[in-house]
């Protein structure tokens, strides 16, 4: 995105401290529950469960396939209900925009990973890395569909125009993916499938292996939910910087920067008083 | 012997595969929160 | 005036644009044809050429769909007639079917005479008991894909990179018709000894499919254009 922004390059520092960025108490806490969930994952996908009956040492890339899949189908649910939000709400707001921005776009990237993650799944299992078969194939077309979303989102024109676009066209998906869906399904039930190994990845678990992709569907849960926090907090303030256009954002620098030198020497902060008080010691 | 390296591969490279573009992604949305939240005085954000 | 008639006249307009600028029958059909041509270099064999030729058929419309998208409302973003549209109060419902109209109209030509190529380059042969099935295929996919191309096509007009942004969102979405298109015409025309009645199935697929965009189509248009 912008990391050329000059502005963003600029050092963190501003007249009263260095600034909060997303992050809060709530979200830091968010974030080592999610690390402690991501510990336990590894710790029982690869060590504690078993290896399974069909699918062998497989089934271990399962602990994160499925938990991977199962964000991305949530973030882009939420993407849905937000759009509808946006249009049909009796309160125009921007804030619901945003969630569905930020929402497709962890969802975009969590698809990703569980196409990548899938096929290495299915080459051990299916001996191919890429099987046609209903579910792969609308999820490959979902995964487009949503770039095409988040590429509708950088259109440019106001925020409140941006808001209508992609809430129709996060609607439209919602008409779109269950057509897919159904054709893809229609096209493959006259092909005979060619596997290897005759899974669809439904398979009996129990115990520790039920256990270890509870684990998993947790841990992503938290970090969604974690990215989502973040994500909505930057997309506000970009917002908010875009609004307030790129002059005011200039003068704001240049004052901020005059700030700076001029609270520097009369009244210093913390860090530098310390060494001050020690010296008039010393003397 | 050989196809089970070849499965392990896979498995420990699915994980890395994971977690790599997960903290990647984790990563960019906190440095972008960062760089973002210089520019915006503290008292103006919701959330704090 | 009624939804229908203003559609009729901006259709009307449209197909006039097209007929005095010869833009579709001296580019765009010429460009489907070389599609057809450069398929076969690539299949090569004239076995595979036959199996697959209602398949190319569609390709090649699916390609000309989008340079014609493009064609349309770059015809009203140039002197900005879409929004002088906008501005008189024409029922945004009205502007896309009409556009959508045209568009079908243009394709369903272009089809007919892709059809007509598979004959000549790819051995095809259109049985009599076909011919029903082959075009009921032919109106019913083109519903559906004037639908799709119209509805991106004003999303994307008018912004810098639409050129790339159309075919990201279009080709995903017509995958079903391109399935179901597909499938209806390798029975009409017997391809790979298909039958006829395997083929009307497809047809309630792309039925569904038309009358879905169209009506979204037709509700979304006017939030997607609003400037």
């Amino acid at each position: 995105m912008t990391t050329t922004d000059p502005a963003a390059a600029a050092p963190p520092v501003s007249p009263e401290g260095p600034r909060h960025g997303t992050g809060t108490r709530a979200t830091r806490m968010l974030g080592i529950a999610t690390i402690i969930a991501m510990g336990w994952l590894v710790a029982f996908g690869l060590g504690f469960s078993p290896a399974d009956r069909d699918q062998e040492e497989a089934v271990r890339i399962l602990y994160v396939h499925v938990p991977t899949i199962w964000v991305a189908y949530l973030a882009f649910s939420i993407t849905a209900i937000a759009s509808a939000v946006v249009l049909f709400g009796k309160k125009k707001s921007l804030d619901w925009d945003r969630l569905a921005g930020a929402s497709a776009e962890i969802g975009v990237a969590f698809v990703a990973v569980t196409l990548a993650v899938g096929a290495m799944w299915g080459r051990i299992t299916w001996g191919v890395f890429w099987q046609w078969d209903a579910r792969l194939t609308t999820t490959a077309l979902l995964f487009v569909t949503y770039i095409g979303y988040l590429a509708v989102r950088r259109l440019g024109g106001s925020h409140e125009q941006r808001a209508k676009r992609s809430a129709v066209l996060g609607m439209i998906a919602v008409i779109e993916i269950p057509l897919v869906h159904w054709s893809v399904r229609l096209w493959r039930s006259l092909h005979q499938e060619a596997t290897v190994l005759d899974t669809d990845g439904d398979i009996d678990m129990d115990g520790l292996m039920l256990f270890s992709l509870f684990v998993g569907v947790i841990a992503f849960s938290l970090l969604y939910v974690w990215l989502l926090l973040h994500r909505t907090r930057s997309m506000w303030m970009q917002d908010l910087l875009d609004d307030r256009g790129l002059d005011e954002a200039l003068a704001a620098r240049r004052a901020e920067g005059a700030g700076l030198v001029d609270s520097a020497r009369p009244e210093p902060t913390e860090p530098v008083s310390q060494p001050a008080h020690q010296n008039g010691g010393g003397s | 012997m050989i196809a089970f390296f070849d499965d392990a591969g896979f498995i420990l490279g699915s994980y890395a595969l994971t977690f790599g573009v997960v903290g990647l992604l984790s990563w960019r949305y906190v440095r972008r929160g960062t760089q973002l939240g210089q520019r915006v005085p503290d008292d103006e954000k919701p959330w704090r | 005036m009624s939804t229908m008639r203003i559609a009729r006249l901006v259709a009307g307009k449209d197909l006039r644009i097209e007929r005095r600028s010869r833009i579709a029958t001296n580019q765009v059909l010429p460009f489907a044809a070389v599609t057809m041509v450069i398929f076969a270099f690539a299949l090569d064999s004239d076995a595979v050429l036959q199996r697959v030729a209602p398949g190319l058929v569609w390709l090649a419309t699916l390609f000309s769909l989008l340079v014609l998208v493009q064609r349309a409302f770059a015809v009203e973003a140039e002197d900005g007639a879409l929004d002088a549209l906008r501005v008189a109060g024409v029922d945004p419902r009205a502007i896309y079917l009409g556009k959508a109209m045209a568009l079908g109209v243009q394709l369903i030509v272009l089809e007919i005479v892709l059809v007509l190529a598979a004959v000549v380059l790819y051995a095809q042969s259109v049985p009599p008991e076909g011919v029903a099935l082959l075009a009921a295929t032919l109106i019913s996919a083109t519903c559906g894909l004037a639908a799709v191309g119209t509805l991106y096509g004003g999303l994307a007009a008018g912004h810098t990179g639409r050129e790339t942004l159309l075919p990201l969102l279009t080709l995903p979405a017509v995958a079903p018709v391109l399935i179901g298109a597909t499938r209806a015409a390798e029975a009409a025309l017997g391809t790979a000894g298909a039958v006829v009645s395997d083929g009307w199935p497809w047809l309630g697929l792309l039925a569904v499919f038309a009358v879905a965009f169209g009506v979204g189509g037709a509700l979304a248009f006017g939030p997607l254009i609003d400037e």
